[in-house]
């Protein structure tokens, strides 16, 4: 006889485990989008590139930049591409430094390669800025592409014309070029977002080339065709906090390609610590946020003529954007497991602990052999990119006897003994720790923010984890979109720590 | 523009050149893909073995 009760517990508990297991979908497609990096070397634009150099002006929004902006100006004028072909707009949103002043100078420096646009009333956004110097630019014929860049950040020599090449390709409305994290001396912060971006730009762009759908391009390096600039209207959207995403959305659906040139690198200042990083990407986040709905209608929806639609690029985009949703999920799953039936919430513990050590080995292992220069500073912060509490449980999960043992000794080195309510205690801990990770990190911002507490700021990140962290504000970006907190747009501070 | 006087990146030669080192180094990270899953088929036949 068939009972009722028993099914929908059996239904209850099958449900609680597969939402435990939603916790490996980020790492899991994370390993997806890296194995495609492994195909970049026979499916890229290589084929189509040829030596072009059109006649190129680069766009920079500069507000109090005094530090950066005569350095950057004159890195730019020297690199490699003919010299006649370049021209460099700095965009001035009403600077109160001396930055007009740098600039004018520059301007007479390399006069007919230099300009200086004002901005009188300024303070709304880089996106505004850039419509001031897109709308000068473009109203003059001379312009065939457009670079935008920050006033911070340094090209290599060959960069530029790295990018410039693809332009050959009449189909490609934009290329954008590999960002690396380029402060010296760097902190521990730096060196995390330098791995970061191994990951995120290096590895992850390269991935979308091989898709053919490109979510972003970076702000610091968006080289755009005056084709593309007038096909999506000749403006930047001053509606959201990532206009540098819409313009590369919008570039697609008009069906432009955009390249991710993984060869031209561009170096930037990036935060120096917990409470810039939070800034920085709270203001990214949110702009994901505005992003997801505003183009809900591209999601899992194939089009003939972009490939934001297609299954893969979704699963990148909501396995970003959704995280803290699946961490969550994941932890209380187990803590109700936990308490229901715990052998079986132990084995699923296990499983989704297995799939992410493995997803973390593989893609931390290539992650460091993509950018052997980045990461001979960055690897440590690569291994500790999850957390050490969360690099613990990866090391029980593949070695669980030399993990006891470890923790048997740890346990006699402070004179207890693992019973088993010390066991239990230690489990209901590590279920929590699914979530509990993004608390932890977030500690460390509470903490910088006070004098006392500031050392361990850093504590906190490395215990938590650096990643957990951008979960914590991504979870912190849904809570501000959904109070319809006011879009300010909070400048990076840059002190021209970059290395040339 | 004088031949003699133009730089390696502009002459045809150069930018091909250039198109083959970039090319590859796109194929030393298709190796490096294989290298990595190398590694993570290592580690999962060492437990298997340290749990036996």
């Amino acid at each position: 006889m068939i009972d009722p009760t028993a099914i929908a517990a059996t239904m209850g508990k099958w449900t609680l485990v597969v939402l435990v297991m939603t916790g490996a979908v980020p790492l899991a497609a994370a390993s997806y989008q890296f194995l495609l990096i492994g195909l970049h070397h026979f499916r890229n634009h290589y084929g189509e590139v040829a030596p072009v150099f059109p006649r190129t002006a680069i766009l920079i929004p500069a507000w109090n930049e005094a530090l950066v902006i005569g350095g950057s100006i004159d890195r730019l004028v020297r690199l490699e591409y003919p010299p006649e072909r370049l021209r460099i707009y700095v965009v001035d949103d009403a600077s109160t430094d001396e930055t007009p002043e740098l600039v004018q100078a520059k301007a007479r420096q390399y006069p007919g390669q230099v300009f200086h646009l004002r901005r009188e009333n300024g303070g709304q956004g880089k996106a505004h800025t850039l419509n001031h110097g897109m709308e000068i630019i473009l109203a003059d014929d001379w312009m065939e592409a457009l670079l935008i860049m920050d006033a911070d950040v340094i090209y290599e020599p060959d960069s530029l014309r790295k990018m410039t090449r693809h332009l050959a390709d009449p189909a490609v409305g934009s290329v954008t070029a590999y960002i690396k994290e380029g402060s010296r001396p760097n902190n521990y912060m730096q060196r995390f977002i330098g791995y970061e971006y191994i990951t995120a730009q290096a590895a992850a762009r390269r991935a979308q080339n091989v898709l053919g759908a490109l979510a972003c391009l970076a702000g610091g390096a968006q080289l755009h065709s005056r084709a593309n600039l007038e096909a999506i209207g000749g403006r930047i959207d001053t509606s959201s906090l990532a206009e540098d995403t819409f313009t590369t959305i919008n570039t697609q659906l008009a069906g432009n390609v955009c390249v991710f040139e993984g060869n031209a690198i561009v170096r930037a200042e990036e935060p120096d610590g917990i409470a810039g990083l939070w800034k920085q990407r709270l203001r990214w986040a949110r702009g994901n946020v505005q992003v997801s709905f505003r183009f809900k209608h591209l999601w899992f929806r194939p089009s003939p003529t972009h490939r934001l639609g297609s299954v893969s690029f979704a699963i990148f985009w909501f396995s970003i954007f959704l995280l803290p949703v699946f961490m969550i999920l994941s932890s209380a799953s187990l803590v109700v497991l936990f308490f229901i039936d715990f052998p079986l919430s132990w084995a699923t513990f296990q499983k989704l602990w297995i799939v992410n050590a493995i997803s973390f080995i593989f893609i931390t292992t290539y992650s460091l052999m993509i950018d052997p220069e980045t990461s001979r500073r960055t690897w440590v912060e690569g291994g500790a990119f999850p957390g050490f509490v969360s690099l613990a449980i990866i090391l029980y999960t593949v070695f669980p006897r030399l993990f006891t043992w470890l923790f048997t000794t740890s346990l006699d080195v402070v004179g207890t003994a693992a019973t088993p309510l010390v066991i239990k205690s230690v489990v209901f801990t590590a279920y929590l720790w699914v979530a509990a990770c993004m608390l932890v990190a977030y500690l460390g911002k509470v903490a910088e923010a006070r004098a006392w507490w500031r050392p361990l700021g850093p504590l906190f990140v490395y215990a938590g984890g650096y990643g957990p962290l951008l979960c914590a504000c991504t979870f912190a970006s849904y809570i501000y979109e959904l109070r319809g907190a006011e879009m300010k747009w909070d400048k990076t501070i840059k002190t021209g720590k970059v290395a040339a | 523009m004088n031949h003699e006087t133009q730089p390696s990146w502009l002459a045809p030669e150069g930018f091909a050149e250039e198109v083959r080192t970039d090319l590859a180094w796109e194929r030393g990270l298709a190796i490096k893909c294989v290298v990595a899953i190398v590694v993570v088929i290592a580690v999962v036949v060492i437990r298997q073995l340290y749990l036996a």
